[in-house]
């Protein structure tokens, strides 16, 4: 190839260009988070900025209000729920559709994706109307079930990704060895498949305590989920504890992500070197 | 064989294997392999069964909107296609109609210029020798991803807010005027999970592509571009369902005035609790995002044209 | 004790530890094994000799009950094992990727066997203690195994497959990644095993050097079929089709038709050479088959010093020279044969383009029928 004078400098701009989208890049997502957990820390009783002054009395009252302390609750819930429904069905079915290789593979591979594949509202309408119509609203776990239908592939790609790195020959090695299909599973397959599971769960939990639009039309005012609690005191400058509740989040994300990306698998999922 | 084996076991042998050998044990008494064939639909049942929900769901969505509905009587009408004529017809249709535009504008100008955005980020995580560099980029990335609608349009509140941070900044130059409320306000704030879901989503197709012999600018233009196209394709299709569906940047930073189809199904649902309006709209929303997706991937798969750049360029 | 049948069979020591009968496995239209007949014999160390895809990891992996026949038996110890699963087989298997568990240290990877066997946590200390002494790393089982050299994983595959006295071993190309040093190391390392141990070993190997320096046996495959069953001797010196004879190395194998006149025989090539061949059996006789002569049997003459008359002289140029070390490499050009002989000589007095004349005892000389099929 050439090294004329012209690409040299169209090297260099390249070069600039990148750098220039990456800081505005890394500005918009990083200035509202920071932001968030500034507001977090703030005193006084309105949020304003540049803040009054800085103090954790934002979390002590989050700590008081028992508001906020209920929809923490059931947020929680409702992530443990997710994980569990998420876990239940979403391991099985990603062991089938990458080991088993069944018929109709690509179509329930796709069928699976519904949840993602329909724009949010959609979604969160459809089950609207389905518990309307079953009586449903108001419970905890149909809101849960919901939010695992919406993000089950993500739980499912994170541990396809593991279970295709794992050698079949491990479990072929295991039956030589002596263990039939439960120990060959218990012993080797699950082990070998621990961190996808792991970071497909990690990642569907806080999926599940965020989760916005569907709780937005599946809770009622007795079953309010944090993200609709700070939703709804968002009409005004918001109360310094609503901040200190988003800051939970923030920190929450950013340790699980760097938890996530700790992992090794999790960098390679995104960035393989192969 | 191991069943000989079985007879010279030693007693000190730990006891979890006495609860796994009562699974193996079970499972030869329920004669679970006589099911061999069918075990990983058995296994793919209940995510079946789970995902049929929303099937079951969007199914009862279409029954809906296919219906009269009398808002005096709370009744169910006669089968019609009244709650689609009312998307269109006056008084209301122009807003609904106007709303669908907003958000079909603004989704696919978010997606184009999240896409256009990403790109160069997801190079520089390919490229970069800094190990560092790379995990904080894909960590800043993530975070967004993972904290919640809720919490990105609360930050973006207390920035853009009447005393946040940006009216701050501008009282120190002595001007004011927020732009809360405008579309501008909605696009920033649906930027910060747009473009690094882009970015994640379109690396893959950027990992794969080798670094070649030629210069930065014509790689970029002859090579990357064209090989990444069925990734783009794929992560614009992502994004932009992702954007069609929005709700709180356009509910909190357009402060309501600039609706979105979400905000407009969930003001149906809120105010006029009719569920068959908000079905029809929402199905209109699922069909039109629907064909937009599957464009974008048939525009993504048809590789012939790539394959000839990538001659061209390869030389 | 009544007289039946059984004394038919004759004694244990004939009896094969493992036999295939008429086994055939095919995936969809492509059989990968194809009508495979054989009987290994206790104790021997046989090796599945054959390019990739002539189908010899399917048979090993048959016979550990990985893969299910299509058609055909396999009998182990004179059991067929049709209805027995691999984990029930008690068979030793060596993996291509080795297949060590990752996630545990050395010792439990050695301990896995027992534990399936729920042998008690004393007996297995002792067990792993031995086997590590047996393949020579002694105080490593604390490790994990990626810590671990290529040698050392090598040696811990082999002691976890051997740590339950399992009476058959099957290694599938264990020994493919490894350098040249270290499989050489590696394959004297196997015999010393197999003359230490009671156990009966089936290597699966592309490399036909590693097939003779291991084997007491070798079968060798191609397609899916096992074309030629002997000692290592047997295969390289008298190889029974022409697809072996070409596969065990440097061979000249020279097309033509097999022609017996009186008490001469030889085999006259398209060209019209003859190659004169002290042994022909007479099926062959006018049919198409090829002569067999080794790189390393054939004499390089310069013109004029006449050789004796009982060797076939032909005589041919000097297309290249390649100096090898012991041996000097030559390609030489005869008309008349189709091709250029390949010569392994012991003297590199001749240069390219310089006109010779070959020749070889007809003794070495072996005749092979043409391949059932076309395509080598």
């Amino acid at each position: 190839m050439r090294n004329g004078g012209p690409d040299e400098s169209g090297a260099k701009l390249v070069g600039r260009m990148v750098r220039f989208a990456l800081g505005v890049v890394l500005a918009l997502v990083v200035v509202p988070m920071v932001i968030v957990v500034v507001a977090s820390v703030s005193a006084g009783s309105r949020l304003t900025f540049p803040p009054q002054g800085f103090s954790l009395s934002p979390y002590a009252t989050l700590l008081e209000s028992t508001v906020i302390r209920a929809a923490l609750g059931r947020s929680l819930i409702v992530g443990l729920m997710v994980v569990a429904i998420g876990l239940a069905v979403g391991v099985p079915a990603t062991i089938a559709l990458v080991r088993y290789r069944p018929r109709f593979r690509i179509g329930f591979g796709v069928y699976l994706l519904l949840g993602v594949a329909t724009p949010l509202i959609a979604t969160a309408f459809a089950f609207l109307v389905l518990y309307t119509r079953a009586g449903v609203l108001g419970s905890l776990w149909p809101i849960a079930l919901a939010i695992t239908v919406a993000n089950l592939p993500f739980l499912m790609f994170s541990v396809a990704s593991a279970l295709t790195n794992l050698d079949t020959s491990l479990e072929e090695a295991a039956a030589t060895l002596g263990a039939e299909s439960v120990q060959t599973f218990l012993f080797v397959t699950l082990p070998g498949m621990m961190p996808g599971i792991l970071s497909g769960t990690i990642m569907i939990f806080v999926l599940g305590i965020s989760e916005f639009l569907i709780s937005l039309l599946l809770t009622t005012i007795d079953s309010q989920t944090l993200p609709i609690a700070i939703f709804a005191s968002l009409r005004g400058p918001p109360p310094p504890e609503f901040a200190a509740a988003a800051g939970i989040y923030v920190v929450l994300a950013s340790l699980v992500v760097i938890t996530l990306t700790s992992f090794k698998t999790t960098e390679q999922f995104f960035y393989r070197n192969d | 064989m191991l069943e000989s084996d079985q007879g010279g076991r030693s007693s000190d042998v730990p006891f979890g294997w006495r609860i796994v050998d009562a699974v193996v044990a079970l499972r030869r008494f329920a004669r679970i392999d006589r099911l061999e064939r069918l075990r990983p639909y058995i296994m793919l049942a209940p995510a079946v069964l789970l995902v049929s929900l929303l099937a079951i769901g969007l199914l009862y969505l279409g029954w809906l909107s296919a219906h009269a509905f009398d808002a005096f009587l709370f009744e169910q009408g006669p089968f019609s296609f009244e709650q689609y004529r009312r998307l269109i017809e006056l008084p209301s249709g122009p807003f609904y109609r106007q709303t669908l535009y907003r958000t079909l504008w603004i989704s696919i100008l978010v997606t184009v210029v999240s896409l256009v955005m990403g790109m160069p980020v997801a190079y520089f995580i390919v490229r970069t020798r800094s190990r560092v560099l790379r995990v904080a980029t894909l960590v800043l990335l993530l975070v967004p991803f993972l904290m919640g609608e809720i919490v990105r349009a609360f930050g973006w509140f207390l920035v853009l807010g009447n005393q946040g941070l940006l009216a701050w900044v501008q009282s120190w130059f002595g001007f004011s005027g927020g732009i809360l409320g405008t579309e501008l306000a909605v696009i920033v704030g649906m930027m910060q999970v747009s473009i690094p879901l882009a970015t994640l989503l379109i690396l893959p197709a950027i990992t794969r592509i080798p670094p070649l012999g030629a210069s930065p600018s014509r790689v970029w233009r002859h090579v990357l571009v064209p090989l990444a196209r069925p990734g783009i394709a794929g992560g614009a299709a992502v994004v932009l369902l992702l954007n069609l569906a929005e709700f709180d940047m356009p509910a909190i930073l357009g402060l309501g005035r600039l609706p979105f189809v979400a905000n407009v199904i969930r003001d149906v649902y809120t105010l006029q609790a009719n569920l068959y309006l908000g079905s029809a709209f929402s199905l209109v929303l699922l069909m039109i995002s629907t064909l937009l997706v599957l464009g974008l991937l048939i525009a993504g798969g048809a590789q012939r044209r790539s394959r000839r750049v990538r001659s061209e360029a390869g030389g | 004790m009544v007289a039946g049948p059984s004394g038919e069979l004759g004694s244990d020591s004939t009896t094969p530890i493992v036999e295939l009968i008429g086994a055939v496995k095919r995936y969809g239209e492509v059989a990968a094994i194809d009508n495979v007949d054989l009987a290994i014999r206790p104790r021997e160390l046989f090796t599945l000799l054959g390019p990739s895809g002539s189908g010899k990891t399917t048979v090993l992996r048959t016979i550990a009950g990985l893969v299910s026949l299509s058609e055909g038996r396999i009998l182990i110890d004179g059991v067929d094992v049709r209805r027995t699963p691999t984990y029930e087989r008690n068979i030793g298997m060596v993996f291509q990727s080795l297949a060590l568990f990752p996630h545990m240290t050395v010792f439990d990877n050695i301990a896995f066997p027992l534990r399936m066997r729920r042998r008690g946590r004393s007996e297995i200390a002792g067990r792993v203690k031995d086997v590590l002494e047996i393949v020579r790393l002694p105080d490593i089982a604390e490790r994990r195994v990626q810590e671990l050299s290529g040698g050392q994983q090598q040696r811990v595959a082999l002691a976890r497959s051997l740590v339950y006295d399992p009476k058959l071993l099957l290694l599938d190309e264990p020994l493919g990644a490894l350098d040249r040093q270290l499989r050489e190391e590696m394959q004297l390392e196997i015999v010393r095993l197999h003359r230490e141990i009671d156990v009966t070993i089936i290597n699966v190997t592309h490399d036909q050097v590693e097939a003779l320096i291991l084997s007491d046996r070798i079968g060798v495959m191609q397609e899916g079929r096992i074309v030629q069953v002997g000692t290592s001797e047997e295969i390289y010196s008298r190889p029974s089709t022409r697809f072996v004879a070409e596969f065990m190395g440097r061979a000249n194998v020279i097309d033509g038709t097999a022609r017996l006149d009186g008490t001469r025989s030889w085999v006259e090539t398209d060209g019209g050479v003859a190659i004169e061949v002290a042994e022909l059996d007479s099926a062959l006789v006018d049919k198409p088959c090829a002569a067999v002569v080794r790189a390393e049997d054939i004499e390089i003459h310069a013109v004029g010093a006449s050789p004796g008359e009982e060797s076939t002289g032909l005589s041919g140029t000097v297309m290249l020279r390649a100096f090898e070390g012991e041996t000097v490499y030559y390609e030489i050009e005869v008309t008349g044969i189709g091709r250029s002989l390949k010569v392994a000589a012991r003297v590199g007095a001749f240069d390219p383009g310089e006109p010779v004349r070959v020749a070889w005892d007809t003794n070495r000389v072996t005749v092979v029928r043409m391949d059932d099929r076309a395509g080598i």
